[in-house]
């Protein structure tokens, strides 16, 4: 039986924490494993840099200030690239991106949405994949 | 009636800063091993740096 996306939506948020997760999850026929869900591996600085900008005005910010956040985007851009798979760790790191892929597969199966739709353009749908994140941190456990 | 005209001195380096920040964030939103939560709050920020460049040009 297929979900519609908004159900997901609407059914994630109201987790609180990773085993009522796991069985909002499940009890939509999502079957990731949510345990085995990847370490975090971007800085907190950048994402205080980030959340400063999405949740201010673009004008407020000096030339000088996006200069700095472009920098500290290409610094955690080069830190993903050395951990890519097949590169140093490859393996855990392979590992965590199968776990991420099928994770969205499940949901792409469940929403019937093509998986790039699902990935970059149903913002919705990452919003609610934010929010589940959000919800583990509260947890205390970390992405 | 005034007559705006957005370009002011600095209003181009920081349209061209911001171009730079969009692809550096283009690049890091298509990093496989990017966390699901930090890729929307990527894509969010390209989001929002579209929307400026539009106004822009409008």
């Amino acid at each position: 039986m297929n979900q519609s996306i908004s159900q997901i939506v609407n059914a994630l948020p109201e987790t609180k924490n990773v085993s009522q997760l796991q069985g909002t999850l499940n009890a939509l026929g999502i079957e990731g494993d949510l345990a085995a869900l990847p370490a975090e591996q971007v800085s907190d600085k950048f994402r205080q840099l980030m959340a400063g900008f999405l949740t201010g005005p673009i004008d407020g910010l000096s030339k000088e200030q996006i200069l700095a956040l472009t920098a500290e985007t290409k610094k955690e851009d080069n830190t993903l690239e050395t951990t890519q798979p097949n590169k140093d760790n490859g393996n855990q790191v392979e590992k965590d991106s199968q776990v991420r892929s099928d994770l969205i597969a499940d949901i792409q199966r469940h929403c019937n949405q093509d998986e790039n739709e699902l990935r970059e353009k149903d913002t919705k749908t990452l919003q609610a994949i934010l929010a589940w994140h959000e919800a583990f941190e509260r947890t205390g456990i970390s992405f | 009636m005034s007559e705006e005209n957005p370009e002011r001195p600095g209003d181009d380096e920081k349209m061209q800063a911001l171009k730079e920040l969009e692809l550096a964030l283009c690049s890091l939103s298509s990093r496989t091993n990017l966390p699901l939560r930090d890729r929307a709050m990527v894509l969010q920020a390209i989001d929002k740096i579209k929307d400026v460049q539009y106004e822009s040009v409008n």
